[in-house]
């Protein structure tokens, strides 16, 4: 891989690996790292790290098993940092309807708005909880593996999420 | 039958909700909830929990976000980060070109002189008496001999009131009024930062007496918890050494809860040190929310603050 804009410059083994995962889950990745953070420029480089950590490690071990779920685990990981980290630095909460004004068409839709709105009420565990499993497609156990919990926990994290996104469907529908 | 308890009927609502559940489970939930009113309120139906669901995938569904991630896409900055860098390599710089010991240049030499403070005791100083006494209308924060800053709290309305609130008020208007309340005179420093500002000052205590007198049950304004005196800003040293003075208007966005979700600076001083102050103890502060017919809903807080440099003249 070439810092000149390439994936596919080196030729070798990690990169052809690399390159292959990041044709397959370049979107879905970087789709999900925006609804954690509510930030697509975060997402961006977000996913660009982790698809760049990949890659080092790929280059480290070239034997290494790296699956999809490695990758959610690693953005999650990224996104929950990112949202600890904006909590301390930035003390001003973003500007919602700035934020709302900037965003696209498929993102203006009120199912979408709901589930931002949702997600940024939850805790992120709570959020990579219901995200991972709902928005992602993994089973409770995969999520778990992922989060480093228990199946039943991930349940339960889905459960409150859950409330919290009729509670702001029900705030929406009234308003 | 399994019988569930809340906390089990939480997993089991979290296993239909991801279409994990068993015949069993879901005959388990629907018995638990035929019992605990609580868990239908708060938990919901099955139906309701798998409606949820679906408007998560609905916004799945929608998206059309075709983002390209290349080991050559610039990396993007939050729009304030360069300010940020700056803002902070300001003040580190300050803080270590003063923290460095006497003998520099002549012109660093004559402001150290001129503050005539040794960094960390003044600090302490500053500290204890912050903590020793409640902080007044009327605030002077002497952070050295001879360098004092004095802070102004002044309320500020910044605009005319929303249009629903307007409408509110001018229906009630037609309610007798036994003894409508005296507007109390504002005070000079009231009427310059008003000048300062160009926005129109409402005493509080009259505007607090109308509202209590026009609108009994009605309509409740954001107040923060503990009164006005509740945000106290306490701006960086730097601010007295640069002799910072200015008014700074802010709007805070306060939910139903009481919580400050946004502080706006509506009308810079001119120090960033003395505007981030602000905000920042106004951010701190927990509010009572806005209420209409006692439903509290979200609302905004204005609020402004006047800064001097030296003496203070009603000490």
């Amino acid at each position: 891989m070439d810092e000149a804009g390439s994936w596919t410059g080196a030729g070798d083994a990690a990169t052809v690996r690399v390159e292959a995962m990041v044709r397959d889950y370049q979107v879905k990745l970087a789709r999900y790292v925006r609804r954690m953070t509510g930030d697509a420029e975060a997402a961006l480089d977000l996913t660009q790290d982790v698809f760049l950590s990949a890659y080092r490690m790929l280059k480290a071990d070239p034997e290494r098993e790296l699956t999809g779920g490695w990758l959610y685990r690693a953005a999650t990981n990224g996104a929950i940092s990112f949202l600890r980290r904006r909590k301390i630095v930035r003390m001003l909460p973003l500007d919602r309807e700035v934020e709302r004004a900037a965003w696209r068409i498929d993102e203006s839709g009120p199912a979408s708005i709901d589930l931002q709105s949702a997600l940024r009420r939850l805790p992120p565990e709570q959020a990579a909880a219901v995200m991972l499993t709902s928005y992602a497609g993994y089973s409770s156990q995969e999520a778990a593996a992922m989060l480093h919990s228990t199946p039943e926990a991930v349940r339960q994290r889905v459960c409150r999420a859950m409330r919290v996104l009729r509670s702001v469907m029900s705030e929406n529908e009234s308003s | 039958m399994t019988v569930l308890n809340c906390r089990d009927a939480e997993t089991a609502a979290g296993a239909i909700a991801l279409g994990e559940a068993t015949e069993f489970d879901r005959d388990a939930y629907r018995l638990h909830l035929s019992r605990c009113a609580h868990c239908v309120h708060t938990l919901g139906g099955e139906r309701e929990i798998e409606r949820t669901m679906q408007r998560l995938v609905d916004a799945r569904d929608a998206e059309t976000w075709q983002p390209s991630v290349s080991p050559a896409r610039r990396r993007a900055r939050p729009a304030g980060f360069a300010w940020g860098i700056a803002a902070t390599a300001v003040v580190v710089a300050g803080a270590s070109w003063l923290a460095i010991p006497h003998g520099g240049s002549s012109s660093h030499a004559a402001i150290v002189a001129s503050a005539s403070v040794r960094p960390v005791r003044t600090v302490q100083r500053h500290a204890s008496a912050v903590a020793a006494a409640p902080v007044p209308r009327r605030v002077t924060v002497a952070v050295a001999p001879g360098h004092k800053l004095i802070v102004v709290h002044n309320v500020v309305q910044l605009s005319a009131p929303p249009a629903a609130t307007r409408r509110t008020v001018a229906h009630l208007a037609a309610v007798p009024r036994p003894n409508p309340p005296r507007a109390q005179a504002p005070t000079s420093s009231d009427e310059r930062t008003v000048a300062d500002t160009g926005t129109t000052n409402v005493p509080q205590l009259a505007q607090h007496a109308e509202s209590l007198a026009l609108l009994p049950a009605v309509v409740r304004d954001v107040a923060p918890v503990g009164g006005e005196n509740a945000i106290a800003p306490h701006p960086s040293r730097i601010a007295y050494y640069e002799n910072a003075e200015g008014t700074t208007a802010i709007d805070v966005s306060v939910d139903e809860r009481g919580t400050a979700v946004r502080c706006t600076v509506t009308k810079p001083s001119g120090y960033l040190v003395l505007d981030e102050s602000v905000c920042s103890a106004a951010m701190r502060v927990r509010y009572l929310p806005r209420t209409v017919n006692g439903h509290a809903v979200s609302g905004l807080y204005h609020d402004a603050f006047t800064f001097h440099a030296g003496d203070d003249p009603q000490p």
